[in-house]
């Protein structure tokens, strides 16, 4: 039953549907499943896929189809104005906070965690598996599954992390490093073989280290010796071209060995070389197993300083021992230092008691307190509790707020990526995360900070779909100056961009209309672009007539929209539509009949007319119609985002038509088009809503949606934005399942 | 069974070897005895299975031979196999009905990967509720959990994909995994040769003694014990909506716990087993990374640290060019030719290349002898993808073979026609069979394969 100031609000619809649509759609019609009149009169949120397509169709004007009698421009905006009145009111019905079940950290945050808990840097790029993308953020609770193999890489990982995080006895921190013997530099006769250097007479082997400060540093290396005459394989350790100590190698193939010395070192690079000082050849000697002596080296490593254990910065900030304290109380006040902050909750004393005793079963009753924690820091790091961000089930009530530390936790991921730090902790704790005023001022802290790059390394790379350019190939004959290094400066552009907007609390606007961008110096070169003589690592330069304002210019989204060899005016266009503003194109149905032949056989034919193939069958111009014009007005940019020659434009028409009859010319008349268009505040809107709360949207979410996008209308900075997610009930609440009692 | 025989844990820890074995004829009476008849000879060696993924289908016109049984003549892409022609079977008319849209529109690329081991029907979304079905080799391997150090091994080549949906609405998890642990849990795959190494031999990336390693693993046991019993308590808050991420937990607990018990009762380091360097990553290369991968596939068989393993080459809808190849444009690009004949010629040369890949795994299976013959006669390697033709999206006449002895079982050497539209999981079913494992239907099944 609707109430009655709901059906006040229920204004009849415009009688143009009933003239235009019903014939297809109503009176017993239901072309495409779509009964018009009875969603209309319906009016229930439950036919939400119907009211959100009829939205499209109207906004694209594509309905009804050509050669049916077609409502006046007039009459479409009151359909539009209309069905947009009834989307906000069923929206408002449908309203609910939603609910995100645990979710994993992902890589990235995971990453970041361990680095701000811990300092400790793992590579989750290269040893955890990818995480997947789901809804097109890798945030996605849903898609961050927990198989097998990931718990026993998290197992490594926090072996790892508890080792290098706290210094003592065990792990003095020495810094170790070793070079095999393939990497070694070589002096003299020497040749690599399988696994070693061999040196047949006189020479050298060596590397270069980079030591942190002065002090003692043990050298060791393995090697053996073909050993033959009366005495044993000598090698001379030279550091920095000065000749010490020289070391007897007595060993032979069969069993190698392993030889050290502690020396004093000086900081910074230091050569550490090794010389085979006593080469021996008598090739008349009776005995064959007598007449040559050769030395093999199979790895150098220096490690240390061994003079000194220094406490690692973690282990700084943890409660010293009192004196004469017990291992196991020590340990206790250092688990109510750290175990918060892991598992980003308060903890209860059972926490520690449990704890513990498992540090006291595993380490044993003589263990030292650090050594304790260490097994301590792997279990928390392995624990649900880490790895999940679990928050409480509503109790009878069909949603409740969350606890402050899950809000801080949230604000905390979705602005940074990783853990609260002590300051939104303490924030959570004293209550100050209750006010909107407490939260603002947190928002605002987290964003000044320049950990919030993560919102654009993660949220906007995502949401551009360039996060993969890394992986892409360009042809090397076609765009020999694009490598790896370069995809990385298109990608930093745009991130820089983006981090920009946040930081400076700028226009979102601002992302298509900058008229500066910030660039290195391989992507200036690679946009022609003088380099000045005084430039930093990045400058800022202005945008020129040339190029496109904002995003539609960089090189990281024509890259990534393009194929390897070349322009993709369909995937640019399907880009626009899909990212920019938030209406997705089905793909083609395969095998479509009567698709253009090979474009290749219509190589006489220019790009335009090539596409005009795709328009001229019904059934692809419902899409392409919409698509193709979008992609082919950044046809002056080639596949790798570089301008084309003035040749090469000559002979390219850029102007386009949509649908509807709205004409423009090349990116920057598509610029043109898409500013002040709201479809673009409601794409970043809804994308960034979708990253923050960790799951797709629904039609419950529609109405904040609605919402997002007026308040963007009048204040359409980036800061207002995150601000009023972070304010919704869907950030801020959470719903019981299948919507708690009922 | 004899009473003589020793099971293969008792004589590891009597004899104090290693777990990582390769099979040897005087554990035979310890095999479990086979209940069925076509399951390998009792006593005779393990049988090893594994699914072999490409991408973006095949170019049909080219991939069908002519002539059936054992006379038949190579197509185009089939060319590669002549040297191997003996070890393999060319199985045509297989389809995947479930990978079909069934009126989920758009996604072909996202389904047939989905469904390509599961046999299953993926629910189409975008991120929320994924759901498909649990694949062969997990079911093989749930059955043979516990008798090797890992169940299943999950390779690949290409990682998960970073942006966007990968495929028409449906989440990325559908397209860059083959092998599910649950109906909603893929399995992650190892793509980083040195980490894979690593794990099969258990040696951190340091240089670890056998002895630390020991008490490393002493360590994560207590620690797993402590895990489960404080995930209980938690368990006991959660919320009745939360709970299945947290049984995913539990049931990795217990994977990992089994895989601690079952290196505990290695007493020789295992990195001792094998003269394999280990891998210093990620070759940039393709064809080194994939010899990489298949290398250490073979050496896990022939260690019998696992019996069932998978291996994904490409995600599905993978557009990674081959330059090697001398073809810059994406593999998926390629796909849809459209009838072109420069994009047809490539296409021909990527298939040929994968066919041509799988020849070689083939011939290395065959070079390591085993009891009275080879790996590869106790193996049961599948190649394929679930599309057909790679332009025009279809899942009936899929490009599959298959390689190996099958313990016996299996008659390979042959192009075996079956009738059009005759489920995949017809050969899934048979193929489990032989593996011993007790298993009715499977996804679509309608039975088993005639004349394997």
């Amino acid at each position: 039953m609707l109430s009655p100031i709901l059906a006040i609000m229920l204004t009849a619809a415009p009688p143009a549907f009933e003239t235009y649509c019903f014939e297809c759609h109503g009176d017993g019609m239901s072309k495409g499943r779509l009964a018009l009149d009875e969603v209309l009169s319906g009016r229930t949120h439950h036919d939400a896929d119907a009211w959100i397509a009829l939205r499209s169709r109207l906004r694209h004007r594509d309905m009804p189809p050509e050669g049916e009698p077609r409502p006046t421009e007039a009459e479409y905006e009151r359909m539009e104005a209309w069905i947009a009145e009834q989307i906000t009111v069923l929206a408002n019905q449908a309203a609910s906070p939603g609910r995100v079940e645990p979710r994993r950290l992902n890589n990235v945050e995971y990453a970041e965690t361990i680095e701000s808990l811990f300092g400790v840097t793992i590579d989750v790029m290269n040893r955890f598996p990818a995480d997947t993308a789901g809804e097109g953020f890798d945030t996605t609770a849903d898609v961050l599954a927990m198989p097998p193999l990931l718990l026993e890489k998290y197992f490594d990982a926090a072996e790892e992390v508890a080792w290098q995080s706290i210094h003592d006895e065990d792990n003095p921190g020495w810094i170790e490093r070793r070079v095999e013997a393939k990497a070694l530099n070589t002096k003299g006769r020497v040749s690599r073989r399988r696994g070693i250097q061999w040196m047949p007479s006189r020479g050298a082997v060596g590397a270069v280290f980079d030591l942190p400060r002065p002090g003692m540093y043990r050298i060791s290396f393995g090697a053996y010796g073909q050993q033959a005459g009366d005495q044993p394989v000598r090698m001379q350790m030279r550091i920095d071209g000065t000749s010490h100590d020289v070391v007897d190698v007595p060993a032979t193939q069969s069993e190698p060995g392993i030889y050290e010395r502690t020396l004093d070192l000086n900081a910074g690079q230091v050569d550490v070389e090794l010389v085979f000082v006593n080469d021996y050849y008598q090739p008349q000697h009776p005995d064959p197993n007598e007449r040559d002596r050769n030395a093999a080296v199979q790895w150098l490593a220096v490690s240390g300083p061994t003079d000194a254990v220094e406490p690692t910065a973690f282990q700084a900030a943890l409660p010293a021992p009192v004196a004469g304290e017990s291992a196991d109380s020590h340990l206790r006040r250092m688990l109510e230092h750290v175990l918060p902050r892991v598992w980003r909750r308060p903890i209860e004393e059972v926490d520690v008691q449990s704890m513990s005793a498992l540090a006291l079963e595993a380490c044993g009753p003589q263990s030292s307190s650090m050594a304790r924690l260490r097994t301590c820091i792997t279990a928390m790091l392995v624990s649900p509790s880490f790895l999940l961000r679990i928050e409480q089930e509503p109790d009878g009530a069909s949603a409740t707020h969350l606890t402050d530390h899950e809000l801080a936790t949230r604000m905390s991921y979705f602005l940074w990526s990783t853990t609260p730090d002590d300051q939104l902790r303490a924030a959570a704790s004293d209550g100050s995360l209750r006010t909107a005023s407490g939260r603002r001022a947190q928002i605002n802290r987290l964003l000044d900070d320049p950990r919030s790059i993560a919102l654009a390394r993660h949220f906007a790379t995502q949401w551009l779909q360039i996060r993969s350019l890394g992986e892409r190939t360009p042809d090397p004959r076609r765009f020999p100056d694009v490598g790896p290094e370069l995809l990385r400066s298109m990608e930093n552009e745009t991130v820089a961009l983006f981090d920009m907007t946040v930081r400076e609390d700028r226009s979102v606007w601002e992302l298509l209309d900058s008229q500066y961008t910030v660039i290195d110096e391989a992507l200036a070169d690679h946009y022609a672009l003088e380099w000045p003589e005084d430039a930093q690592e990045t400058h800022r330069f202005a945008i020129d007539a040339s190029r496109s304002r904002g995003i539609m210019g960089h090189a990281s989204i024509l890259t990534a929209t393009s194929n390897p060899t070349r322009t993709s005016p369909v995937k640019r266009g399907k880009w626009v539509l899909e990212v920019l503003l938030d209406d997705p194109v089905p793909p083609p149905p395969p095998d479509v009949e009567g698709l253009p032949k090979a474009e290749g056989e219509h190589s006489d034919l220019g790009l335009q007319e090539l596409l005009a193939l795709h328009t001229a069958d019904p059934a692809c111009r419902a899409c392409h119609g919409r698509m193709d014009p979008l992609g082919l007005a950044m046809e002056s940019f080639d596949a790798v985002g570089g301008i084309r020659s003035a040749e090469e434009q000559a002979g390219m028409d850029l102007k386009a038509t949509l649908p509807g009859g709205r004409t423009f010319e090349g990116s920057q008349g598509l610029q043109q088009l898409l500013i002040d268009d709201p479809a673009f505040l409601r794409s970043i809107a809804r994308h960034m809503l979708v990253y923050a709360l960790g799951r797709g949207t629904t039609f419950a979410d529609e109405a904040l949606i609605l919402r997002l996008v007026s308040t963007l209308q009048e204040d359409p900075t980036m800061r207002r934005l995150i601000l009023e997610i972070v304010e919704s009930n869907a950030f801020q609440m959470r719903t019981a399942p299948d919507g708690g009692g009922s | 069974m004899s009473d003589f025989s020793v099971s293969r844990r008792t004589m590891l820890r009597g004899m104090g070897t290693a777990m990582a074995l390769p099979w040897l004829e005087s554990m035979a009476g310890s095999q479990v005895a086979t209940s069925s008849a076509l399951a390998a000879a009792p006593g005779g060696p393990p049988t090893r299975l594994a699914f072999l993924f490409v991408p973006n289908g095949v170019h049909a016109p080219h991939w069908r031979p002519s002539g059936t049984g054992s006379d038949w003549v190579p197509s185009p892409l089939l060319e590669p196999l002549q040297q191997v022609r003996q070890h393999v079977s060319v199985l045509s008319g297989l389809a995947h009905h479930n990978a079909k849209a069934l009126g989920d529109g758009p996604g072909d690329h996202a389904r047939s990967a989905a469904c390509f081991l599961t046999g299953a029907h993926p629910y189409k979304t975008a991120g929320t509720d994924i759901s498909v079905g649990v694949s062969a080799d997990q079911i093989a391997a749930r059955h043979l959990e516990g008798q090797t150090r890992f169940a299943s091994l999950e390779l690949g080549c290409e990682g998960g994909r970073q942006s966007g949906d990968c495929d028409s609405g449906y989440a990325c998890a559908y397209s860059t995994n083959i092998s599910w642990h649950s109906s909603r849990t893929p399995n992650a795959k190892e793509t980083n040769p040195r980490l894979l190494f690593e794990r099969l031999f258990e040696v951190g990336p340091g240089r670890e003694t056998m002895a630390a390693r020991a008490e490393r693993m002493r360590t994560r046991k207590s620690i797993l014990d402590y895990v489960r019993s404080d995930a209980r308590r938690l368990d006991a808050q959660l919320g009745r909506g939360d709970r299945q991420r947290l049984e995913e937990y539990f049931e990795s607990v217990r994977q990992l716990e089994q895989r601690i018990e079952l290196v505990e009762t290695m007493e020789q380091d295992p990195s001792q087993l094998t003269s394999f360097e280990r891998p210093e990553g990620v070759p940039g290369d393709f064809r080194e990374h994939l010899d990489l991968m298949s290398e250490l596939m073979v050496l896990a068989f022939k260690l019998d640290m696992t019996r069932v393993s998978s291996f994904m080459w490409s995600n599905e809808g993978s557009n990674r060019s081959y330059p090697f190849l001398d073809v810059p444009e994406g593999h998926h690009q390629l796909s849809h030719h459209k009838g072109d004949v420069n994009m047809i010629e490539k296409i021909r040369r990527i298939d040929q290349f994968h066919v041509e890949r799988f020849a070689r795994f083939v011939e290395r299976l065959a070079a390591e002898p085993e009891g009275d013959g080879t790996l590869l006669d106790n193996s049961m390697i599948v190649f394929g993808s679930a599309i057909g033709d790679g332009n025009r999206h279809n899942h009936d006449d899929l490009p599959i073979l298959l390689a190996g002895g099958g313990g016996g079982t299996l008659q390979p050497g042959r192009h075996i026609a079956y009738e059009p539209n005759t489920p995949l999981c017809n050969l899934y079913t048979s193929l489990l069979d032989r593996m011993d494992v007790p298993i009715d239907d499977f996804g679509d099944s309608t039975g088993r394969l005639a004349n394997l």
